[in-house]
Formats: C-alpha cells, structure tokens, sequence
C-alpha cells in the first residue's frame, strides 16, 4: 500500500494552557488504511485531527501529505489539500436549516467555483452523485428534509455522506460515534469502514472504545497525554497495551 | 469591599451626571403644569387636515422602508466583515468596526440636517439619513450576533476548503438569517417613528406638518397626527411582532 500521510514530530500547545496537547507525535497512514486513535479523554486526539486538517495550526513539526509538506501552505493552496481530505465531527456539524441533499453539496464547496456555488448552482452530476451516495446510505427517503429534522445516527451518516462527496483520499473522524447508541454507532462504522475499503480511502478515526477500535481498525494508534505510546497492528495489540495508555499514573 | 466600590463608583458617576445636566425637581414640577395647556389646546383633535395630509405619512413609511431595505441589504457584508468568527483577519474587522463606529456617531437629526443640505428639502435626503442609520444598527446587531455564533458549522465548511463566501453563505447565513429579518423588522418599527422625526428639520415625510402645526400653534391638528400616527405604529408593531415570532421559532 502506498504511503499517503507521514506526520513527524507533531507538537501544540494551546497559549491558555500550561501542558502541551501534542508532545512529538509521528506515524505514517497508507492509502485504504484505517487507523484508530485511542486514549483516555484529554490525550490529544481532537488536537491531532484537526492538526492535519490545519483547523488548528501545530506548534512545531511536520505533516506530508502525498509526500508534499502542508505545514506552510496557505490560502487556496490550503483548500485544494483540505478539499482532498472528509472531516467527520463528533456532533455532526450540518447546517441544521438545510437540507440533507445541500448539506452533502457543501461538501464540494472546496472543489466547485466559489461564486456558482453562493449562487446554489450546482452542476447536475454533483446533485445526482449526491443522491448516489445518500441512497447507497440508505438515506435517500430524506434527500429534502432539513437536517436537523433527522436523528443523531442519521445526521451522522449524512456527515459521511458530505465527507465521502468529496471523493476524498483521507477522512479524519472525531469520535464519530461518541453521542450514538451502541447499534447506530455500529451502522455508522460499518458504513466508515465500506467506505475505507471499496473506495480505497485511507480513514484516521478517534475512538474511545477499545472493543470498536479492535472491531473495526486495522491499526491502532495508543495516546496518552499528548504523545504516542504505542503504533500497533490490531493483531499484535493485547491488554497490556491498553493498560499503557488508561492505566498509566 | 468590591461590591461596596462598585457601589460608591456608580453613585458619584450618577451625582457628576446629575450636576452637569443640571437636573432640578422645582423646573421639572414646573413644566408639568405647563402640560395642562398643552392637553386642553391639543383636545379634541381636529382631524379636517389628515386626509390631505395622508399622502405624506404614506411618505414617511416609504421612507422607513426604502431606508431599511437598502440599509440591510449593505448592513449584510458589512457585518459578515465586521464579525470575528467569520472574518479572521484581525486587521479587517477592526477597521470595519472603526468606520461603522464612526457612522454611528453622527446624531440621526444632525446626520438629517447634512442630507438635507447636500440634497435638498426633500423625502430623499430623509431617506438617505434614515439609510445611515438603519445600516448602523443592524450591522452593530447581526455582527454582535455573529461574535456569538457556534463556530462548529462554519468550521465544518472551513474542513472541505470552503472560501470566505462559502464560510458566509453555507455555514452563517442558514443560522443567522432569522434574526437578521427581525433585525430588520424592529429596525423598519425604529424607522416609521424616526421618518418623522427628520421631518422636522426638512427631509420630508409627515414630520414636515407636525413643525408647521407646531409652529402656527395649531396643537389640534398635531393631536390628530398623532393618533394617526399611533394607529399606524401600533398595526406595524402587532404585523412585524407576528412576523418576527414565526421567523424565530424556524
């Protein structure tokens, strides 16, 4: 598999706080890899996410992506990287007054031209690939509905439908699942990890359930107050492992 | 202690402010009385003039609403500049903030006065001031509004490359819409009274009749004015009170 992020030595530190939030993280994530980030609350995996995503810019180090160095980029440059790159947030962040189909448009608001699309042009082939994906969801009976008039697991899928849009090759997702019941959680990662899997799209996901991670990962990532204690194959993980991260005083 | 500070602090201020308005109870018991002559010249109202007159109060709500509109309509980008969750160069909203400051300084009479003298006697220039100062209101509101919005959405448009136009028009406008329309609606309520007001000093509209009225001592003709003018206030009220409801329950 070929090597599609590499994060060196990834550091921040928030100016209001006295501890670091990041300490010198590093890993690499290949092409149709998903990799889960676990640790206790406070370990740093929000701050990681969206570190990559430069929503939050990292205090020192780097992260390549495809081999290019995104840590100075700006402006346009640093739509074009974000339009590559699906972020799923733990409280979905739809736009609650819009509809479910506009809300998995905006996610090609980094792709199309600025003015059409302030304008709500979209191109036909954008609206039928929106509905594709909505339907492979199953969620297409809600194609006009507004967002905030479906339930959390269904708001949560429509995220993915905004992420997977975007024809992503990397989909960051923070603790996608943390605020769903457990068989909508499990709906909602096995729609991540087809989306991983049939469309080759490597997928970095915070978990803070250890049984979710060891289901459905392929690799797991351990944190602990900000710095990485472990980068392991879930095969080769056990309960020593976690004990490092959970347990450590 | 503090609070005890706090207390004296506001007492002296409340004291200095007393002395330099030169508040007195003898002057205001004085001018109370001086009411009476006002109620028994202005009783019964003397509505002969007000369907002659009618056209003009229709002046004044055009006013209002040109104002409004073409206020809000530049308020909008101008807020969406001056707010710091959707503008985040510091630089930028400082200095829109710094010229709407300025803006909103000038007195609405005297922003009036200016009008008048650049454009003439006329329902344009009252227009015009009235545009100022709607612009200066609902851009203050909407951009204190948007300072204070959940920046989640807007982080979510920010997360797929959105630009600054995407930020405005996919993540803030869906949630900040309903309150700019009721911006706009208490601003338009605002407006019918002050359309009036710059009458007086020559920018049209009905306020022109209450200064000639006023003037030739003819307080009769001011009262059916006004009840008119209450009337009209009130049912824009009750309408834009309904309206503003629906808006914020959507």
């Amino acid at each position: 598999m070929k090597n599609l992020l590499t994060v060196k030595n990834l550091s921040k530190k928030y100016s209001n706080s006295l501890k670091p939030a990041l300490t010198k993280v590093d890993f690499k994530i290949s092409e149709g890899e998903m990799v889960a980030v676990v640790g206790p609350s406070g370990a740093g995996k929000s701050t990681l996410l969206r570190c990559i995503n430069r929503l939050i810019e990292p205090s020192g180090g780097s992260i390549s992506f495809q081999d290019k160095n995104i840590n100075l980029i700006h402006g346009y440059e640093l739509r074009k990287y974000r339009a590559q790159i699906g972020f799923i947030f733990q409280n979905y962040n739809l736009q609650n007054r819009l509809s479910v189909l506009d809300n998995v448009l905006t996610g090609l608001l980094g792709q199309r031209s600025t003015i059409a699309t302030t304008l709500g042009l979209w191109p036909k082939k954008d609206i039928l690939m929106a509905k594709n994906i909505l339907k492979d969801l199953g969620l297409e009976a809600y194609l006009y509905k507004r967002a905030d008039m479906l339930s959390g697991g269904e708001q949560q899928r429509v995220s993915i439908a905004r992420a997977r849009i975007q024809n992503p090759k990397l989909i960051l997702a923070d603790e996608p699942v943390a605020s769903l019941d457990p068989p909508t959680a499990k709906k909602v990662l096995e729609d991540l990890k087809k989306v991983c899997k049939e469309d080759n799209i490597a997928i970095l996901i915070n978990l803070h359930d250890v049984d979710m991670a060891l289901k459905y990962a392929d690799r797991i990532l351990g944190l602990s107050s900000g710095k990485k204690v472990w980068d392991e194959k879930v095969e080769k993980t056990n309960k020593e492992s976690f004990e490092k991260i959970y347990l450590k005083k | 202690m503090k609070k005890y500070l706090n207390i004296t602090i506001f007492f002296l201020i409340f004291s200095w402010a007393l002395v330099e308005t030169e508040v007195s109870l003898a002057r205001f018991i004085k001018g109370l009385a001086d009411i009476k002559f006002f109620l028994v010249e202005m009783w019964p109202p003397d509505f002969s003039e007000v369907s002659a007159v009618f056209p003009d109060f229709l002046i004044s709500l055009k006013m209002a609403f040109f104002a409004t509109l073409l206020g809000s309509i530049v308020a909008y980008p101008f807020a969406m500049l001056s707010a710091k969750t959707i503008t985040k160069n510091i630089f930028l909203t400082t200095l829109f903030r710094l010229v709407l400051n300025v803006i909103r300084t000038i007195p609405d009479l005297l922003l009036a006065a200016l009008c008048v003298a650049l454009f003439g006697a006329n329902p344009f220039a009252g227009a015009i001031a009235l545009t100022f100062f709607s612009f200066g209101i609902i851009t203050k509101l909407l951009y204190e509004s948007l300072d204070s919005i959940n920046e989640e959405p807007l982080r979510a448009i920010s997360s797929v490359g959105g630009s600054w136009m995407s930020r405005i028009k996919y993540g803030a406008s869906p949630i900040i819409l309903p309150q700019f329309l009721s911006y706009c609606l208490y601003v338009f309520e605002i407006n019918i009274r002050a359309a009036a007001i710059v009458g007086l000093v020559g920018a049209g509209g009905i306020g022109v009749w209450f200064n000639v009225n006023f003037d030739l001592g003819q307080y009769s003709k001011i009262s059916s004015l006004l009840l008119v003018m209450f009337a009209i206030v009130t049912i824009v009220d009750y309408l834009s009170e309904k309206i503003r409801k629906k808006l914020m329950k959507t």
